[in-house]
């Protein structure tokens, strides 16, 4: 009887939460009563020991998440809160060479926030680390939408490679995706950048403002690199009236006559 | 309280004084702290006519010289004719100009007539803006952090860099090494005429999007061959009952599983992805 | 500066400055990761699982009721992010290999190699602990939760946590004496 009384003040005395009357009540039937010696000093002997399991750090990027989930939950919340404002893209390509923009993003460097959570592994299709919240789904999709808008606003060019990469995985992207993807089409100042775009809104070619987009942005840019990709592109999606915009590329002065070929090998392929 | 550093230190330096003279050569040399140096600032760099080197070294501040190139004989002979037994007062300045705010240092070389190359030591852990138009290469040297690098004509070489890099030169190589890369951000790296040769560590993830419309593309890299987004999207389309193989089309490919997307495209190079041995 | 209580912290993120849910992430994801390492073996898992229990803080921020302490809740929250996620994994591990790659690694400055036999060993015997026993061990032995609080996280009696604990220790060190191979160090 005194030994189920003793025991049951065991894990009070493991945590050293016991006053002075127990503890000594203890003591002094343990020094009598060999079996409850023994399972007490064993008790103690393991949570003792427990004590060398060390306290690890997380890595950085768990901080970053957090971070990056934070601000497009912000985001997320003002958004619904007010209606959705026009969004200034990059200007032109030296007037936005000095953007005063603070390098605050480091915190939102990596707002790929639901990589980790949700997104990530939403999107993962290998199917092994697949780790669905099914009942937040909803709401990561919303926030992605968001997030990759306010990716292309950013203005480290790796972001907005980042927020072009997230569009182009979304099955259907919704206006303002596609409106800020031609923005950055036609105004980016980073080359590599307006590349990544074209192909991302080759994937959305079948929206007509996208096809039109594409069309118009030819005679814009500057790059023969982009302009090849673009020459490519209509050739891709079979698009007949993409021959006249080829043509006036054809006699203007000012393209790379390497591109004006391209423009022609393009312009056989869709008369063909 | 996590909020952004509030304090905001502006200050500038209009660099007409401080010039030495190494031998015949022109310099302009000058010392900036970033405001914070607690924290990893941004170095942008532009200028119109001049290559631009950047060193990562063991220290707070950036060092920044900018030299005038050549000339420099010829030019004072003809001053000296002109004004015999005159004092010379003023010089040709290089016109070098720091800015810098908010732990962003923004430093620019304003004539384009006169070719002035700049050469920055930032500390290890900077993060880079470059951008030039002719005459002379873009280097650089142990810097871990963002590197966006933007050229007209010469070419860019970047040794034991980590991070992330987006660069793009109009004709010129595109030489990179990588000690580490930034496991969560994408990279692309883009010229119209040269080679882009870039060796990363063994180890890394990524997803590779490649492309050369005239070049050929090598790497050592086990690389996972991958149906483009579109076809995985659309399915092989048939139009017209034809099958069109898409030209200038991207070829994908994973790297060990995949991660962030690594972009490649050149018109008339190659493209080689290497594996650092 | 660290004045303001956590339940005072999250009584504004429920009004809406979500931003002061930053300070409660600093303050609690070490332990947060820590207490979820302990129970999977596994350091990206904890990672994602630290991240989730942030984001379901967020998501369900209205539902906080201030009476009990913002630990007592966040545990609450800490524990059904872990069940699901021992459900949404299909083809489970078992947590004893997940460690494999943690006991290989070298032992720090200022651990001998025994110590690092040691924590192998604690890993692997609580590893094979059941989870209910397993969750309630960490819970009192690293996470510096009261019984009483524990009491009030399982919604059960405090003796029953007494019970819980005092069963969970004696089991562990059978393992861990059967592990380390009968003998006592």
């Amino acid at each position: 009887m005194k030994c189920k009384h003793i025991k049951v003040k065991f894990p009070d005395f493991l945590i050293g939460e016991l006053e002075d009357i127990s503890k000594k009540e203890i003591q002094e039937h343990v020094s009598t009563c060999f079996s409850c010696r023994e399972e007490l000093e064993s008790l103690s002997e393991i949570w003792t020991k427990l004590g060398v399991l060390p306290q690890e750090q997380p890595s950085d990027s768990l901080r970053s998440r957090f971070y990056g989930m934070l601000d497009a939950y912000k985001q997320g919340l003002e958004q619904e809160k007010v209606k959705p404002r026009v969004h200034k893209l990059q200007g032109g390509w030296l007037t936005h060479w000095w953007p005063r923009q603070p390098a605050f993003q480091v915190t939102f460097s990596l707002a790929l926030l639901l990589v980790g959570l949700t997104a990530g592994y939403l999107l993962n299709l290998n199917g092994k680390k697949v780790y669905e919240v099914a009942s937040l789904r909803q709401e990561v999709q919303g926030m992605r939408q968001t997030l990759a808008i306010s990716l292309l606003e950013q203005s480290s060019p790796t972001e907005r490679l980042r927020g072009v990469g997230l569009s182009y995985r979304m099955e259907k992207p919704n206006k303002k995706i596609i409106q800020s993807l031609l923005d950055i089409l036609d105004n980016d100042s980073n080359v590599n950048v307006r590349l990544a775009a074209v192909d991302a809104l080759y994937l959305f070619h079948d929206n007509p403002t996208v096809k039109e987009g594409l069309i118009q942005s030819l005679s814009r840019q500057t790059s023969p690199l982009v302009q090849v990709s673009l020459i490519d592109l209509m050739v891709n999606m079979h698009e007949r009236r993409a021959i006249e915009s080829l043509k006036q590329l054809i006699q203007d002065e000012k393209f790379n006559p390497d591109v004006k070929n391209h423009a022609e090998q393009g312009i056989q392929q869709l008369t063909y | 309280m996590r909020k952004t550093q509030l304090y905001l230190t502006v200050f500038t330096l209009f660099l007409f004084a401080g010039t030495l003279c190494y031998g015949q050569e022109k310099v302009d040399r000058v010392t900036v702290p970033f405001s914070n140096p607690s924290k990893p600032g941004l170095v942008k760099a532009h200028t119109y006519n001049g290559g631009i080197t950047v060193k990562g070294y063991n220290g707070k501040e950036v060092i920044i010289e900018a030299r005038l190139r050549g000339e420099i004989l010829t030019e004072k002979k003809k001053i000296s004719e002109k004004a015999k037994g005159m004092r010379l007062i003023q010089t040709r300045t290089t016109g070098l100009s720091v800015v810098e705010e908010d732990n962003v240092m923004s430093i620019s070389v304003e004539s384009s007539k006169k070719t002035v190359d700049l050469t920055i030591q930032v500390p290890f852990s900077t993060s880079l803006k470059l951008h030039g138009y002719k005459n002379g290469d873009i280097t650089v040297d142990k810097v871990n952090g963002e590197i966006e690098v933007d050229r007209y004509k010469g070419e860019l070489k970047f040794t034991d860099v980590s991070g992330a890099v987006v660069a793009h030169a109009y004709s010129g190589n595109i030489t990179v090494t990588f000690v580490k890369v930034d496991p969560e951000k994408p990279m692309s790296f883009s010229n119209w005429k040269g080679d882009i040769d870039v060796t990363f560590p063994a180890n890394i993830k990524a997803n590779m999007k490649m492309k050369s419309d005239r070049g050929e593309i090598y790497s050592d890299f086990d690389l996972k061959i991958m149906p483009t987004p579109q076809e995985a999207l659309k399915g092989s389309r048939k139009k017209d009952g034809k099958y069109r193989i898409s030209i200038g089309q991207f070829i994908y490919g994973t790297i060990s599983g995949g991660g962030p997307e690594y972009q490649f495209k050149t018109y008339s190079g190659d493209i080689l992805i290497r594996k650092a041995k | 500066m660290n004045s303001t209580t956590d339940n005072q912290l999250m009584e504004e993120v429920k009004e809406g400055k979500v931003e002061r849910l930053a300070i409660l992430f600093e303050r609690h994801q070490v332990p947060l990761y820590n207490f979820f390492l302990r129970l999977t073996g596994n350091r990206g898992t904890s990672e994602d699982l630290v991240q989730d229990v942030f984001f379901r803080i967020l998501k369900y921020r209205s539902t906080y009721r201030g009476e009990s302490k913002f630990t007592i809740w966040m545990y609450q929250i800490a524990r059904n992010a872990h069940i699901d996620h021992l459900r949404k994994r299909k083809e489970e591990i078992p947590l004893e290999e997940q460690w494999d790659e943690a006991s290989s690694r070298e032992p720090g400055p200022s651990e001998s190699v025994e110590q690092l036999q040691d924590i192998v060993l604690l890993r692997q015997a609580l590893a094979k602990l059941p989870l209910k026993k397993r969750e309630v061990l960490v819970l009192s032995r690293f996470q510096n939760l009261k019984y009483k609080e524990i009491a009030e996280l399982f919604d059960c009696h405090i003796g029953t946590v007494k019970a819980h604990v005092h069963r969970a220790t004696k089991e562990l060190g059978k393992i861990y004496f059967k592990l380390s191979g009968g003998m006592v160090s």
